[in-house]
């Protein structure tokens, strides 16, 4: 046994306590949620308050022994949420207004040449300038399904029936398509 | 499969989002065709391409954080102080008792035992298990036959910023055909026109109709925790229901027997604490007549009934969502329509049923809204038809053929006399095999539905129609595997095996476990029978293939003789 390591550091170096544990999660995904607030038309210092605060939120459920399965996909649910109350509350609330031709982007890839990496990042900024183009709902379901969560999970928060929330799934996806050509 | 795949039901599969069969079902027309898997990939790359657009384009575009972020710590440890746990007195905390190592490492010892001796002592709860638990209980507890009368009795506390508490209490009655509420104070009439206002006029003060109509009526994900002997489900409210001025739905349930004997509703203007004094199943000739006649309600002869002193609650007819469910069912059943993967069906407590029909034909339609669009508590929802919908083509099976046929692909095309012949007799065992299967999901649908144990929810005439559906399944599974046993017979005399003779019936199992194991054999079947006639990712040999389709056929067709 090594005495130089104090006994409380062996004793609770096994596994994180609550706190640390959400924490931890607030550390790496506070810009997420933040970002997928103010995309979701919530004002930047709103977003940034309801970010913190869903954070507290998943600690309460925790220590409750709230069973869930994906923290992550617990987060943007309780997220979702804010932004349709916000939405309801603020009914002509838009998206946030991003400028894509602008929009920098580092691709990080390994793209054969710059002629190639250019084609990429233009075809990238038409589809997500498409994206900004769909409604606020299916916009929402595109965002909750890239964090992971389940069609049901998706209508719960909008406060449709899944096949409603398919639906705006599937068409989302035809628009992208058919808008970013 | 005879057409192809709507992009809803690629996107649905790419998503794990159908159901077993009609992921069964996608997945199988997949193997076989080009156009879908093609359909199925760009699919896949439109998909990655909003991913990347998303991560590499809008998120960062966006405007940043206005402030640095503060730390949390702060906010979670003042949201420990706000509701201490009970070891949390056990063990003082805070610097001035770790002056020394010894206290130091002792704390945290006492510590690790206490969370040792709670983690085994108390595992976690969740709170839908929670729920379930008590819907089947408490339901159990409060049916009622047409000779008894479940009756309740509660104390209702009413808090409200405006005035001071004050407590009343509320006797209630349900009968098969209606409930009655009765208060001499007009907190209970106050407090059943919140249940009106949920659609729960029908409803026992603490029931699981109203717990459940509550709990939905909150719009959030409950939470659940132990709370000395009891468990705690709580459920903050959002979005619909704060809108409704519903902030906060609490529940105590006794873990011993699952029942709930308090619901907290928490509103905007004032909160009712709704606790159970006593609460069972009398008879009939028990219940006072004056009560009777609103839980019997006669139609009037003449003019107008007079209301009785210090009654406050008219009576209202009662749903039992189970047999509306098994009715609507039944219905689907007579068209062949519960074969049809399409069709979701969702109870929506307190009185309706709701039916989500997804892609189906024109001529569907017309006929489910002929035979669903008026019936009383029915919500018929036709989701938009698929906008890429193709026209619809023929199955094709692509046989193993290649440019050189292995040797027992030749043995197999010599039995049949022609690659055309084989693909023939390949699309009729198929074809028999995919039907067999729908009806052994839908009996295990059934059995899903109404495990043995929540089958006595269930009126007479909703158990008959069940025992109808089951029966046609039955009957249907046993033709089929039979049709199969026969067809596939020769083509394994042939390469050496010959089968047993047809199983005869035998003693019988119960349904729910013959549709379990039934399904599980005809899937082995079919993937066998895919393997060895049509394209399939791990193809088999003649040789291989042959004994297993023996073994599995014969269990097949021993398990549907005795459904």
């Amino acid at each position: 046994m090594d005495d130089s390591i104090p006994l409380q550091t062996k004793i609770t170096s096994g596994k994180p306590s609550l706190q640390e544990r959400v924490v931890s999660l607030y550390e790496s995904h506070r810009e997420g949620i933040y970002r997928f607030l103010v995309g979701h038309g919530l004002p930047p210092g709103e977003a940034q308050e309801v970010a913190q605060d869903v954070f507290v939120d998943l600690f309460n459920a925790l220590r409750k022994g709230t069973s869930i399965g994906s923290e992550q996909a617990w987060l943007y649910t309780v997220a979702g949420r804010a932004a349709v109350d916000y939405w309801r509350r603020n009914r002509f609330a838009g998206s946030a207004q991003i400028d894509f031709d602008s929009a920098a982007i580092d691709l990080r890839s390994s793209e054969p040449s710059p002629e190639v990496q250019a084609a990429t990042g233009e075809r990238l900024r038409r589809v997500a300038a498409a994206v900004a183009r769909l409604s606020k709902e299916q916009r929402m379901c595109i965002q909750l399904r890239m964090q992971g969560l389940r069609y049901r999970e998706i209508a719960s928060i909008l406060g449709v029936s899944t096949s409603t929330a398919a639906e705006w799934l599937v068409s989302a996806v035809g628009s992208v398509r058919r808008d970013s050509q | 499969m005879s057409k192809h795949l709507s992009q809803e039901q690629l996107l649905r599969h790419l998503d794990g989002e159908l159901s077993p069969f009609a992921g069964w079902k996608a997945a199988s027309h997949l193997k076989t065709c080009w156009a879908c898997q093609v359909e199925l990939d760009h699919l896949k790359e439109r998909i990655a391409a909003i991913v990347d657009a998303q991560s590499l384009v809008s998120g960062p575009a966006l405007p940043p954080p206005p402030r640095p972020w503060a730390r949390l710590e702060p906010r979670l440890e003042r949201a420990s102080a706000e509701a201490v746990p009970a070891w949390r007195g056990i063990v003082p905390l805070g610097g001035k008792y770790f002056k020394s190592a010894l206290a130091l490492s002792g704390a945290a010892l006492a510590l690790a035992v206490v969370g040792v001796s709670l983690w085994f002592s108390a595992p976690p709860v969740f709170a839908k298990d929670v729920l379930a638990r008590v819907t089947t209980a408490d339901g159990k507890r409060l049916a009622v036959t047409n000779r008894h009368v479940a009756r309740q009795r509660v104390r209702i506390v009413k808090t409200s910023r405006s005035a001071a508490a004050k407590t009343v209490r509320v006797a209630s009655w349900s009968s098969s055909k209606a409930t009655y509420w009765e208060s001499a104070e007009p907190v209970g009439a106050e407090l059943l026109e919140r249940y009106a206002s949920r659609g729960l006029r029908s409803a026992l003060p603490l029931s699981p109709t109203s717990m459940q109509a509550w709990v939905e009526a909150a719009g959030a994900e409950p939470s659940a925790a132990r709370d000395r002997g009891s468990i705690r489900v709580e459920v903050a409210s959002q979005g619909a229901g704060r809108a409704h001025g519903l902030e906060r739905v609490s529940l105590r349930i006794k873990e011993e027997d699952w029942h709930l004997d308090e619901m907290t509703l928490a509103f905007a203007d004032a909160t009712y604490q709704i606790t159970e004094e006593e609460s069972g199943v009398v008879a009939r000739e028990q219940v006072p007549a004056d009560v009777m006649a609103h839980l019997d309600p006669v139609e009037p002869a003449t003019g107008t009934t007079a209301a009785p002193e210090a009654v406050s609650i008219p009576a209202a007819s009662t749903v039992n969502l189970d047999d509306l469910e098994m009715g609507v069912r039944y219905d689907l059943h007579q068209i062949g329509a519960d074969l049809d993967e399409a069709i979701e069906i969702t109870p929506r407590p307190p009185d309706r049923i709701r039916v989500e029909a997804l892609q189906v034909s024109p001529k569907t339609r017309e006929r489910l809204t002929a035979l669903l669009g008026n019936k009383p508590g029915v919500h018929l929802d036709f989701a938009a038809p698929g906008s890429a919908a193709r026209t619809p083509t023929a199955t094709h099976i692509v046989t193993q053929a290649g440019g050189s046929p292995a040797p027992a692909d030749a043995r197999l095309v010599a039995y049949f006399g022609s690659a055309e012949a084989q693909e023939n007799y390949t699309r009729l065992v198929l074809e028999a095999s995919g039907t067999l299967l729908s009806h052994l999901y839908a009996m295990q649908e059934l059995a899903t539905r109404w495990p043995e144990d929540q089958g006595l929810r269930l009126s007479a005439s909703a158990r008959s129609q069940l025992d109808a559906m089951v029966r046609d399944h039955a009957l249907e599974v046993e033709k089929f595997a039979s049709g199969l046993h026969r067809e596939l017979a020769p083509l394994l005399e042939h390469f050496g095996l010959p089968m047993s003779e047809p199983a005869s019936a035998q003693a019988r199992v119960p349904w729910r476990e013959g549709a379990r194991t039934g399904l599980d054999a005809a899937l082995r079947v079919n993937r066998v029978l895919r393997s060895l006639l049509a394209t399939s990712d791990s193809p088999l040999t003649t040789e291989q293939a042959f004994p297993r389709l023996r073994q599995d056929l014969d269990d097949l067709q021993k398990i549907a003789v005795q459904l």
